[in-house]
């Protein structure tokens, strides 16, 4: 019963966001309101779940009492709703600045630069690896402002790599049109088979 | 003509694509599509894996990404439930990833993998990047409890695995951005790592695979009917394909319209 309702419940959101096609309509807004409702309420219960095995479990189980360093670094944030106490509320994003900051340089010099570079040192012994290495090269020169583009070989150089970006750009479509389209198949099956059960 | 032909109600174009999606779904054709290489080099990997290996299964896609996505995981993990002996961790840093697990795992009921023995739901870790780097420290400080409340130390599955360093393989299922496993897992830890993302994601993400950090990539629900295709279990992903292919023509046939009638009227609008 309670999935049947589930059904006939998401059968109407989806009529209802699919609606906005035609034109903007009531039935469409009230959905969309109560998608946005229905998504902050679980990441609330999500995020009321995580503090119970966080924090409230660590603190009533195992006397964790270091675990209250993050609730008031927590609460901290907080303090930017109250007058002449805001500032308070700098110290914990310095923190989560500072600790983000710092997890993520630790992986990028490796597994971004260092890593990505290396993929391009590869012998020009087959044809892709000679459009992987020209292209590259090229790209990287079009983002490189210092030399005038009034010189020859960097203009024809840029020109080059404006075009492998174009590709890249062509590619990207072509795969933001099949996700659009994938996602609409979604839908429009889950409406023929869950729903109207034609499938 | 022409002038017309750059003006057609946007509406007409939603009507064909619609009729493109139903009629291909309620007959299907069975059109031929081919297997890229980079989900050959995912079934290749997961099939090679040996018994008693452990990998970590990251569902990390919110609804909005759910038709591409989800129909990648459910074809992996019938796989891995039905033809392979492998433990499987289960975590996410979505809030929404819980409740795709949870759908995922009733979807392929029927197997004999045992729960605390052969997978383990360890559930959700806010602080994105941070929580992927503080569970593959240490999964027994990131996750004290699993999804069902139950101490993870108490679980047999978790008795060799500490960290990620214990890890064979992982493999993630995100619509936002996989670069974050790369850096702290593949990266740090040296685990060998796939993903299944949505189709927009997939041109930034072929460096990773190119440069072998990445070993293999599933894109969106093509990558998923290739799966379905080469582990033999074809389902929804690989019915939709035909769907898909129909939409692809309408929209290539509109950009074709739409090139014809612009080049054609160009002279009238540059007056000359």
């Amino acid at each position: 019963m309670l999935g049947t309702v589930g059904t006939w419940l998401a059968a109407i959101g989806t009529l209802a966001m699919m609606s906005f096609a035609w034109r903007e309509n009531p039935f469409y807004r009230a959905f969309e309101h109560i998608y946005i409702g229905i998504g902050a309420g679980h990441a609330t219960v999500m995020g009321w779940q995580n503090i119970q095995s966080n924090l409230i479990r660590p603190l009533q189980v195992d006397r964790h009492f270091l675990s209250l360093v993050p609730l008031v670094l927590g609460l901290l944030l907080y303090t930017r709703f109250i007058k002449g106490q805001a500032y308070l509320s700098r110290y914990p994003i310095a923190v989560l600045v500072g600790v983000g900051t710092g997890l993520t340089l630790r992986g990028t010099v490796g597994s971004q630069l260092v890593e990505q570079v290396k993929a391009t040192m590869i012998p020009l012994n087959n044809i892709n690896n000679i459009i992987l290495v020209l292209g590259t090269t090229a790209t990287v020169l079009f983002f490189y402002f210092t030399a005038k583009k009034s010189n020859k070989a960097m203009g024809v150089t840029s020109k080059i790599g404006r075009y492998i970006m174009m590709i890249a750009f062509g590619a990207t479509f072509g795969n933001a049109v099949m996700g659009r389209m994938s996602m609409m198949i979604g839908r429009v099956t889950f409406l023929l088979r869950d729903w109207l059960s034609i499938l | 003509m022409l002038t017309k032909l750059q003006n057609i109600d946007k509406r007409i174009i939603y009507i064909l694509v619609l009729l493109a999606i139903i009629i291909p779904l309620v007959s299907p054709m069975g059109i031929p599509f081919s297997i890229n290489a980079t989900t050959q080099a995912v079934f290749d990997k997961i099939d090679s894996l040996p018994d008693g290996s452990t990998i970590a299964i990251g569902i990390d896609y919110s609804p909005g990404a759910a038709p591409q996505i989800h129909p990648q995981a459910k074809a992996v993990l019938n796989h891995l439930f039905y033809s392979k002996n492998v433990k499987i961790l289960f975590t996410s840093i979505a809030t929404t990833g819980p409740m795709f697990t949870n759908q995922l795992l009733d979807e392929i009921a029927g197997h004999d993998k045992v729960y605390g023995t052969d997978y383990i739901h360890l559930g959700y870790l806010p602080g994105v990047e941070t929580a992927i780097s503080a569970f593959a420290k240490d999964f027994y400080k990131a996750f004290p409890v699993d999804e069902t409340g139950g101490n993870i130390a108490d679980f047999p599955i978790m008795k060799d695995v500490k960290s990620a360093a214990d890890l064979d393989a992982m493999l993630v299922f995100t619509a936002s951005e996989p670069s974050q496993y790369v850096r702290q897992i593949q990266g740090a830890y040296g685990v060998p790592l796939a993903v299944g993302i949505n189709s927009v994601i997939v041109s930034t993400n072929m460096p990773y695979v190119n440069s072998g950090q990445m070993f293999g990539l599933m894109n969106g629900l093509r990558g998923a009917a290739e799966y379905e295709v080469l582990s033999e279990r074809p389902s929804e992903a690989t019915a939709s394909m035909d769907a898909l292919s129909f939409t692809h023509m309408i929209v290539l046939a509109f950009i074709i319209i739409g090139n014809i009638s612009w080049f054609g009227t160009r002279k009238d609008k540059e007056g000359v």
